[in-house]
């Protein structure tokens, strides 16, 4: 911005009296002026004059019109004329040499064909582009879609919840079904569950110790089984995958124990094994993620009847976003998708700010 | 200036700007990227832009990037250019518009853009000079020059045809 001082004053004075004036050189000029009142008064001055005239008619008859140099410098004439640069005498004394030179009109008419004139069905298209937002306006888009998201993540895990409380029975039936395909809980189940190459012996007493012998071995390897069941691994989030592998080698590795019962094991490499394993009945140490206790993706161990249980549940919480979505006019989207190169079934939760997605297998 | 008038000198004087730069390199996606990159120049100078000045702010950052990118692609054809349009036949132009556009064609980089500016926007030869950092008696030669030869080609074609 320029500063205005008594040498530069009359161009702000122009730009002020012809009102293109911006608003600081506006402010700049109003305090100039209380500075240098004497100018003010030239400004008032100014503003008062009245630029406008009358026309005056043209005596194209004058003897001046008659020393224009119309013929030496035709070209520059004709050009002067279509640029607007000729002053009212010179255009009408140029009219009427043209009038009186009608072999002269051909390279008129010419150079008015020189005349560009832009083609307006030449756009810009990406206008939209080039446009800016309000930053407040996409701080208060940002914070808006933040909190349909949160809202989003609380309706669906209420939704959760009031599944779990209101059937707490069967959704810890089907807990235990899940991630329960094979469990030794009491004899008859380990006579169920265990290959018929392992031998099961009951010991009279109230213990139940499972021993098996091996003729070509001596050793004997004790341990003991740490959780309650022994799971199918194909049947399990990662998390509990990884339980149910140590589970295993603790079964192989060491003796298994179960609360008062033994089981006698034939037919294995080792020749003589002890294996203990203690029973725990508590269901509340599981370990599950929310996501993945919702069932998303447990679908091997089920049966078919509650795979279309859970999606029921997965559905309605896909609802819930969907409508948070479409009241916060906002894409927001809630869903299953399985990654063949992975083998995993992964729960994604989507929207603009927020997104993540959660290994269910 | 306000976002606002920001967003209303896009509405305004990018279609403009567009045109004017698409007549000059005869390139659609270098135009775009001229006009985009004027824009943004304006947007980060926002604060320190007159609204009342933005078109002679845009054409003038409009027209410098041109003439960088006309340079250089000028100093990368020098060798192997070949004057096309030299050879080419009347019978090719059928209308005035093609004509003239040929005529155009014909002119000097400066030439045509003043002549454009003149025609376009109907600046005068002031706010001509300020957008392309000539001045006012140098724009006006250019103007009468160009037309000058623009007249001459329309008049040779008009003959032939």
């Amino acid at each position: 911005m320029t500063i205005i001082t008594r040498n530069n004053y009359e161009e702000f004075f122009l730009d002020y009296i012809e009102g293109e004036i911006g608003a600081q050189d506006k402010e700049a000029l109003e305090a100039f002026l209380v500075q240098h009142p004497d100018l003010k008064q030239e400004l008032n001055e100014m503003m008062g004059l009245d630029f406008t005239c009358n026309a005056t008619p043209i005596e194209t008859e004058s003897a001046l019109l008659k020393a224009i140099p119309f013929q030496e410098n035709f070209d520059d004439f004709c050009i002067a004329h279509l640029e607007g640069d000729l002053d009212t005498y010179e255009k009408e004394a140029f009219e009427r040499y043209m009038a009186s030179r009608p072999e002269k009109k051909n390279d008129f008419s010419l150079y008015a064909k020189t005349k560009v004139v832009a083609n307006s069905a030449i756009i810009f298209a990406n206008k939209k582009e080039l446009k800016k937002k309000n930053k407040a306006i996409l701080f208060r888009q940002f914070v808006f879609t933040t909190l349909a998201t949160a809202a989003s993540i609380a309706i669906l895990f209420s939704i959760w919840t009031t599944e779990i409380e209101n059937n707490p029975t069967d959704f810890k039936k089907e807990q235990v079904s899940q991630n329960t395909s094979m469990q030794i809980a009491t004899p008859d189940s380990i006579k169920k569950k265990i290959p018929q190459n392992i031998k099961t012996r009951k010991s009279p007493a109230n213990n139940k110790k499972i021993e098996k012998k091996d003729k070509t071995s001596k050793s004997i390897i004790r341990g003991k089984i740490q959780n309650k069941r022994i799971i199918k691994t194909d049947a399990l989030p990662i998390r509990a995958e990884v339980k149910t592998k140590e589970s295993i080698d603790k079964l192989v590795i060491k003796q298994l124990l179960a609360d008062n019962k033994t089981l006698a094991i034939k037919n294995i490499s080792l020749p003589e094994t002890k294996i203990e394993i203690v029973e725990k009945t508590s269901l509340t140490n599981q370990q599950n993620t929310g996501l993945a206790m919702l069932g998303l993706s447990w679908k091997a161990s089920k049966a078919e009847k509650d795979v279309k249980d859970k999606s029921t549940l997965l559905k309605i919480a896909s609802y819930g976003v969907n409508q948070i979505g479409k009241l916060a006019g906002k894409k927001i989207n809630l869903e299953k998708k399985y990654d063949p190169k992975t083998d995993k079934t992964r729960v994604a939760f989507n929207t603009l700010g927020i997104g993540f997605s959660t290994p269910v297998k | 200036m306000k976002l606002e008038e920001y967003n209303i000198s896009v509405d305004q004087h990018s279609d403009g700007v567009f045109r004017f730069i698409l007549k000059n390199i005869k390139d659609e996606d270098k135009a775009c990227d001229i006009v985009q990159d004027s824009f943004e120049k304006l947007w980060r100078n926002v604060e320190n832009v007159n609204f009342l000045k933005v078109k002679s702010y845009l054409y003038t950052t409009a027209y410098r990037t041109m003439i960088d990118l006309i340079r250089r692609e000028k100093r990368k054809a020098d060798f192997d250019q070949v004057d096309v349009s030299a050879y080419s036949h009347s019978q090719h132009y059928t209308d005035l518009k093609e004509i003239l556009d040929q005529a155009l064609e014909r002119l000097s980089d400066i030439q045509r853009s003043v002549v454009l500016l003149r025609d376009y926007e109907g600046y005068n030869y002031q706010e001509i000079a300020e957008i392309t950092d000539l001045s006012e008696s140098q724009v006006k030669v250019y103007i009468y020059r160009a037309r000058k030869k623009m007249k001459e080609f329309i008049g040779h074609m008009e003959s032939i045809i």
